[in-house]
């Protein structure tokens, strides 16, 4: 019985956050006359399937789908490799003033990206990386303030049994991170990894700002081009961002194991 | 070694990210390299369209070779604002027509005055909206919008309802929607309206209203708000007595709550049977086959209150002499017949070219909307528009929500508007 009221609730809730989603799915297989249609219609008729079609035609979405892989992949593999490194040393090494350098990492937090665009965008023009994807990439490999924040709470929580056993066998620190630390560190590295790659895969301001060619966009940009001012095309964003899901609720159900795990032990939840 | 591998890789990969780096502003022939920046979705029949233009362009200019930067329209300007403080926007762009000052005097664009002389100014339309305080114009004419009439003919057929005319008053207006007011699902609620009063873009509800009603909103120059007076409160308690007391029109809340790319479809899906549109709003419309039709603004006190906004091309103020001509060879170009023809046929917004213009819009609601234009002013321009209309329209919405006195939201919007504009011209001569 129990049970069974725990699967009804279970149920429900997933209903819930379905919702929205099968909603998504139907406008995006409607005409615009049936998509602004009042009350709206929760079954396209007829179904339209061309609007996927038509996305492809309007737009390189398979390009766009390379560039946003290339930049979630190195950003992940950056901010997860620097992040760790960063947050390791803040955590197991003696550093004077880590707790301060801690809390300026974190403070940057606090600072809305609107604020920070021009500065950043002064930054890479001079660099001569406008209209590339390097501004999109190589700030995830001088770490982020989140990605500090959850390594090292992880690697707080390791015994220093661990390192001591290993220093008697003659590891240096970096073996001692390498091979005994980052291990352990698993759960906590893949949840980094996935909200890394969640964060550059959504990213539109950062993108919309720094790259012009559309040959550079990534999959969002892509999706918000479609959008056109007087008939909204709403039928075909909504075409477009179904199709951009995909890739992200893949990775989300291969990493789902140790999201879970990571986000419990570094007391990320919600 | 595995470490060692990877970063080769990450090495190898981030160089090839950096060299999809776009070129400079011109190539090694000496050619002049123009940036042209433009809004519309992509694959549009607008982005379409341009696109075969700038071909046309270059091929009869093979000196110039332009390079375009489209986005869709708030992802244009979000990326504009940016690229203007980095010094990096396109040399020639096309500007929302209330966005042109605010561009101008922050010493982003070309003065085009001395430009604008060599051209017949009979010929275009809008030239003289776009003039500023101090006679200057720093934008010239791409497409004109101004709203009128917009009626459904099927809905005033099945009221037996006669069309609306050019003689149209206010209370004319009033006793049609009144009879077009149904309650089609007899939950005791109309859920079908004559007329929508209240839109979030302003330009389609309050601002023609008030003027019609005998109020202004700015004068000398955009320095001076005037919007606090007897007769704006008339063309409010007109648009309050239409979404409470008389019922025509769906109340601020509905509307509002639908949100603003709903509250632009109410008349294409055919939950209004009147609502005052620009020219762009025949799109949805037709995309939604309603059989429609336009006529003019109604007669208010102090006449119909036409307004218009003149989207136009602006030359960047740091564009090169080289690519300040190619520019202007660009904007005149496109305001030739030929293009503007093709443009037209796009039916997002009237064509400047006079000639194109009576000749290419549908015969049944062209001379509506250029008689509009004609009639019109421009929409209170000035360097601080965004933030000035948006102070107002806050209090205005107090107003039309229910939520402060008309009374009370006319005259703390006209302050808070005034302290906006006070405070950007504040010591300037200019």
């Amino acid at each position: 019985m129990r049970k069974t009221v725990s699967y009804v609730l279970v149920l429900a809730g997933a209903a819930v956050m379905l919702l929205p989603f099968v909603a998504a799915l139907g406008n995006s297989l409607k005409s615009f006359a049936q998509y602004i249609q009042v009350p709206p219609a929760w079954i396209p008729d007829p179904v339209q399937w061309d609007n996927y079609a038509e996305v492809w035609r309007r737009a390189p979405f398979g390009l766009y789908l390379v560039n946003s892989v290339v930049i979630a992949v190195l950003a992940v593999v950056g901010n997860v490799l620097t992040s760790a490194m960063v947050g390791h040393a803040l955590a197991r090494m003696r550093l004077p003033g880590k707790q301060a350098l801690l809390t300026m990492a974190l403070g940057t937090m606090m600072l809305p990206t609107v604020i920070t665009i021009v500065p950043n965008f002064l930054l890479f023009r001079s660099l001569g990386w406008l209209d590339s994807l390097l501004p999109l990439i190589v700030p995830y490999w001088l770490a982020t303030p989140i990605g500090i924040f959850l390594m090292r709470q992880t690697f707080l929580g390791i015994p220093k049994d661990f390192e001591e056993a290993a220093g008697l066998d003659g590891a240096n620190p970096w073996q001692v991170f390498w091979r005994i630390h980052l291990p352990l560190a698993k759960p906590a590295l893949a949840t980094l990894a996935v909200f890394t790659f969640t964060t550059s895969w959504k990213a539109v301001l950062e993108p919309t700002i720094y790259l012009t060619s559309p040959e550079n966009y990534t999959l969002p940009v892509g999706v918000l081009s479609l959008k056109g001012q007087f008939v909204g095309n709403d039928q075909l964003v909504t075409a477009a961002a179904m199709m951009s899901l995909l890739p992200m609720l893949i990775v989300f159900v291969l990493a789902q194991r140790y999201f879970v795990r990571g986000t419990m032990s570094a007391g990320l939840k919600g | 070694m595995r470490v060692r591998v990877l970063a080769a890789a990450a090495v190898a990969v981030l160089t090839m990210a950096a060299t999809t780096s776009c070129g400079g502003s011109a190539d090694d022939s000496g050619a002049v390299t123009l940036k042209l920046g433009f809004y519309a979705a992509a694959g549009d029949p607008a982005d379409t369209t341009m696109r075969q233009l700038v071909k046309e362009f270059e091929a009869a200019n093979p000196s110039i070779k332009v390079q375009l930067e489209v986005a869709p329209y708030v992802k244009f300007f979000e990326r504009l604002r940016t690229q203007i403080a980095g010094n990096q926007a396109p040399q020639v762009w096309l500007s929302d027509g209330v966005l042109v000052q605010e561009f101008a005097a922050r010493g982003a664009l070309a003065d085009l005055s001395d430009r604008v002389k060599s051209v017949n100014a009979a010929d275009y339309s809008g030239i003289e909206l776009n003039r500023d305080a101090q006679g200057r114009v720093f934008g010239f004419p791409q497409g004109a919008q101004t709203p009128v009439l917009f009626y459904n003919k099927k809905m005033f057929a099945e009221a037996k309802v006669a069309e609306p005319t050019a003689e149209w008053t206010y209370d004319d207006l009033a006793a049609a929607a009144k009879k077009l007011t149904k309650d089609t699902n007899g939950d005791g609620k109309p859920d079908v309206y004559g007329f929508r009063a209240y839109s979030p873009g302003f330009t389609e509800s309050w601002w023609p209203i008030v003027k019609a009603f005998g109020g202004d909103i700015v004068t000398d120059g955009g320095r001076k708000v005037v919007i606090d007076s007897p007769q704006s409160t008339a063309g409010l308690d007109w648009m309050l007595g239409a979404m409470g007391k008389d019922g025509f029109a769906p109340d601020y809340v509905t509307t509002e709550a639908m949100g603003k790319g709903v509250v632009h479809t109410l008349f294409a899906t055919g939950r209004v049977a009147m609502s005052y549109g620009i020219y762009a709003r025949t799109l949805p419309a037709q995309s939604a086959g309603v059989d429609f039709g336009v006529a003019p603004l109604p007669k208010g006190p102090s006449g119909r209150g036409n307004v218009a906004i003149v989207n136009s091309w602006v030359v960047s103020k740091a564009a090169s002499p080289a690519q300040n001509d190619a520019a202007w060879k660009w904007i005149t170009f496109f305001s030739g017949e030929g293009p503007q023809r093709k443009w037209a046929e796009l039916g997002e917004a009237i064509p400047i070219n006079k000639k194109v213009a009576t000749t290419a819009l549908a015969p049944d609601r062209g001379p509506v909307f250029l008689e509009s234009l004609d009639a019109a002013t421009d929409l209170g321009t000035n360097a601080v528009w965004s933030e000035y209309t948006e102070a107002l329209a806050k209090r205005m919405n107090e107003a039309l929500s229910g939520a402060t006195p008309v009374a009370a939201a006319l005259q703390s919007g006209q302050k808070e508007a005034q302290e906006v504009i006070d405070r950007f011209y504040a010591g300037k001569t200019q």
